[in-house]
């Protein structure tokens, strides 16, 4: 029975594998990146694409386009939790390019926060639809991650932004206050961001627009126009209409609302970064027409396949785009690099941020925004102060914030 | 040579299925008060030896489960439902372990409810095992076996018209998978050996076998063989089927681990192939995320080795196969294991009047034929969708059509070939990793057809890669 006691090859491979487990898996580096991966346990990127799957991945981790319910379940779902789509928060527009939009007044628990929306109808804290004096007000558009899916009302970055905005403004003795408008919606695609702009915008009186932007913004807009096509929806956007049209896709002809969603999809797949470039140009042309600062923000998910290697041709394309289009470009996606995803995630299911990913966002932003003299004058209409006498301030400060304030960098060269 | 195609020169006096004995049972004698106390410690009276319990070596076999376990949370490997089951057997083996043998089958079969439970929920697991329970009543029941067989089928079809939402059922969506993954193959190999068993099945076995563990967290499960099941129940001394079922699962965690390497950082997507080189890692690296499939068998199956099932290996190097026929001997094994009982050797033993390679022929193709549909039933049951396409037809048909060759080859090879190829002579090594380059290379190709959505995107792929 001796010979029993003793360590096997598998023991001791199994003592080798607890030590590269216990390996610190943030920061940057491939070495770090391939560590991080033997303990992911998401789909890859390339996992939207039906080619990668094949029949046993299909079997196992369900349809390629995302996992299912069973999956889910698998990986840790409970039963409680629930989809956007499930809680009963938006409404559907018919004949609307719009599509779909948020009920105002809603409480809804999902798993351990409260989803809520304001009597405008925004993810956001209460507002006065007019705009109260002294106050710079900013819309927010944006989708899932800037709505706030899976943190409470509290939690966005949008609203820690907006405190760290009045709460620095106070500081400087400002007489100056912010609102954040937050017209993010899950699944809003870039189109749908442009006419939640035009729909909702000039009644809010707003000062500046930010838009989020993110990595999955292609396949929101394929999604969005899909659906238009097949509706017979004209997606009410000229540039949008006319390179569609260009293509064969007529939303008022009968045979384009006849294809089948994959024709449509295919035809769509190579249209996509144009169609993009389009509705973001012509957002920035209302927004100049308005005489409203656009600012573009890219926004990170709390995902491995939002590493600096992943997304580094995305990246260049906003950013190129950006440029041609003179939008200051705000890119948030080194945000949560150093953290684990599973730290930042609101669950091993869902790679939104959680509310420590919100505010390593915010952190971030704020960050640029300090260090950015251009996007301060914007905020604050005013220079940027010598950021050392700002800190000896602020720990003079006898206001207590809740909000954990942002590492304030070294003062921008001057 | 193909699994059990070499004909036998002396016919056994019994059916393949009927030559498995009751090894332990043989061991057990009857409880009498009477009788004098077992002659070892770590025995209960009247258990097998092989059942004799050692704490140090336990603690030991624990002490290494309890890594596994903390690899398992550590890389957060297939998610809460395989840690909850780990904690579960954290519990579970030691209770098992140190049970009496006529309680331990039984004790599986509540640990298998349990794990359920875990990650399904009280009420959908009361759902499903009460279904289970009714299938296997109907399995058992005193009826003709066609009687049995047809309810069976009644009932799987009717369900199966529910699952795809043709009629309305109040069922919850979760449970068809769920339910499948317990019967779908288990309850035709029960049926199967109900058929031609001689006496009644032990209801304790019956109900070990149907509520598996493992099978709570990996749905598409290997095909483990009843008898192989009941035979490998404590056939050798506990403590060395546990270390080997520890072996296993760590190998599991391997490929699993390995598979994550290659699903995020060294897979492709096909649409990023433009040259040979680019095709040649997405061709390979889309082959192995079979990985996956293998490192998950390989954990199931070590984990009942901890009940003290000895079960054989699932997958033997397939990644080595030098043919056709070596390659279905390697992947998968439990699923040849099944064809070969459940339809090839009834093929063969019907047409026994056939010319031999004719009947070979014929069983290979029925058995390709019918693999091809039980994947689509499997698809059907566990992801509501049939699954058959083109390149999945394609696929069967070319592999089936590859083996056959190969079978005939083997059939006409003489012993004395067969012996020079396995030789460590330099000449026979290099034929040897032709082979196996050639078989894997094959392989890869027919898997990415498999995986590819129609036959004009896979022409595409090859376009794209050497235009």
């Amino acid at each position: 029975m001796n010979h029993l006691t003793q360590p096997t090859p598998a023991f001791l491979l199994g003592l080798a594998l607890l030590l590269l487990g216990l390996l610190p898996t943030t920061g940057p580096g491939y070495l770090r990146a391939t560590l991080r991966s033997l303990h992911s346990l998401e789909a890859n990127r390339s996992d939207s694409d039906r080619h990668a799957t094949g029949y046993y991945v299909g079997l196992i981790d369900g349809d390629p386009a995302g996992r299912d319910e069973l999956t889910r379940h698998l990986i840790g779902k409970p039963s409680t939790f629930s989809n956007f789509a499930h809680i009963g928060a938006s409404r559907f527009l018919p004949n609307d390019p719009l599509q779909f939009e948020l009920i105002p007044n809603i409480h809804r628990p999902v798993a351990s926060t409260l989803f809520t929306t304001n009597s405008l109808g925004q993810r956001d804290r209460p507002y006065h639809p007019a705009k109260p004096p002294n106050t710079l007000r900013i819309l927010l558009l944006g989708a899932s991650i800037d709505m706030g899916w899976g943190v409470d009302t509290e939690d966005t970055y949008e609203n820690m932004l907006e405190d760290w905005l009045n709460h620095h403004a106070q500081l400087r003795r400002l007489h100056r206050r912010f609102e954040i408008h937050n017209l993010a919606m899950a699944a809003y695609s870039p189109l749908h961001r442009l006419h939640s702009f035009l729909r909702k915008g000039p009644s809010l009186q707003p000062d500046l627009v930010l838009i989020a932007l993110n990595r999955l913004d292609l396949r929101l807009l394929q999604i969005h126009l899909v659906s238009l096509l097949q509706q017979g929806i004209d997606p009410g956007s000229p540039a949008v209409h006319s390179i569609l049209a260009h293509a064969g896709l007529d939303p008022a002809n009968p045979n384009t609302q006849q294809l089948d969603k994959e024709s449509i999809k295919a035809q769509l797949q190579p249209l996509l970064p144009q169609l993009h470039d389009a509705i973001l140009s012509e957002l920035a042309d209302h927004c100049r027409a308005a005489g409203l600062p656009l600012i573009a923000l890219a926004i990170p998910r709390a995902s491995e396949n939002d590493s600096p290697d992943s997304r580094l041709p995305d990246l260049q394309r906003l950013a190129s785009l950006t440029h041609r289009l003179h939008i200051p470009f705000v890119d948030l996606m080194p945000a949560l690099d150093d953290e684990d995803p599973a730290d930042v995630e609101i669950a091993p299911w869902d790679d939104h941020p959680n509310t420590h990913g919100h505010k390593l966002i915010f952190r971030l932003l704020a960050q640029q925004i300090v260090q950015s003299p251009h996007l301060y004058r914007l905020l604050f209409a005013t220079d940027p102060i010598d950021l050392n006498a700002l800190r000896t301030a602020a720990t003079t400060s006898p206001q207590d914030h809740h909000h954990d304030q942002p590492q304030l960098p070294a003062p921008p060269p001057r | 040579m193909f699994p059990l195609l070499t004909p036998r020169t002396t016919p056994s006096p019994r059916a393949p299925h009927q030559r498995f004995t009751e090894l332990v049972r043989a061991h057990i004698t009857p409880r009498s008060p009477a009788q004098p106390p077992p002659p070892h410690h770590g025995l209960y009276h009247g258990e097998p030896p092989t059942c004799q319990r050692h704490l140090p070596t336990f603690l030991v076999i624990f002490a290494h489960l309890a890594l596994l376990i903390a690899l398992i949370r550590i890389y957060r490997i297939e998610g809460r439902a395989l840690f909850n089951l780990g904690n579960l057997l954290l519990i579970a083996v030691p209770i098992h372990y140190l049970l009496p043998y006529h309680w331990k089958r039984p004790a599986l079969a509540a640990f298998g409810l349990l794990a359920l439970s875990g990650v399904f929920g009280p009420i959908l697991t009361a759902l499903v095992a009460t279904a289970a329970l009714t299938l296997l009543a109907i399995a058992r029941a005193n009826w003709p076996w066609s009687l049995r067989a047809l309810t069976l089928i009644a009932i799987a079809s009717t369900a199966a018209l529910a699952r795809a939402g043709l009629i309305p059922s109040p069922v919850p969506d979760l449970v068809w998978p769920v339910l499948a993954s317990l019967v779908m193959f288990r309850l035709i190999i029960y049926m199967y050996e109900l058929k031609h068993a001689r006496h009644p099945e032990p209801l304790s076995d019956s109900l070990a076998y149907l509520f598996l563990p493992p099978n709570a967290c990996f749905l598409h499960f290997p095909v483990v063989d009843y008898r192989t099941f009941c035979r490998g129940f404590l056939a050798r001394d506990i403590h060395s089927i546990q270390r080997a079922g520890l072996a296993m699962m760590t190998r599991g965690i391997l490929h699993l681990l390995l598979y994550r390497l290659v699903y995020h950082r060294l897979l492709i997507a096909p649409t990023d192939v433009h040259s040979p080189a680019t095709l040649a890692i997405y061709l390979f690296t889309n082959y192995l995320l079979y990985l996956r499939v293998s490192g998950q068998f390989h954990l199931a199956c070590g984990i009942l080795h901890l009940f003290g099932y000895q079960l054989p290996e699932t997958h033997h190097h397939y990644l080595l196969a030098t043919g056709f026929t070596d390659y279905w001997r390697r992947i998968n094994i439990y699923w040849k294991d099944f064809m070969v009982r459940v339809v090839f050797n009834p093929v063969v033993f019907r047409l026994k009047r056939w010319p031999r390679q004719a009947a070979l022929l014929t069983a290979t193709a029925i058995v390709f034929l019918t693999t091809w549909a039980l994947h689509g039933y499997q698809a059907f049951w566990l992801r509501g969708s049939w699954g058959f396409s083109l390149p999945d037809a394609l696929f069967w048909a070319i592999l089936g059509s590859l083996v056959m060759v190969n079978v005939l080859h083997d059939a006409r090879r003489k012993p004395a070939a067969r012996a020079a190829l396995l030789a460590r002579t330099p000449k026979a090594l290099a034929l040897r990793s032709l082979k196996i380059a050639g078989t894997l290379t094959t392989i890869c190709l027919l898997w990415s057809l498999w995986s590819s959505p129609s036959l004009a995107e896979w022409l595409a792929l090859f376009q794209r890669a050497f235009a």
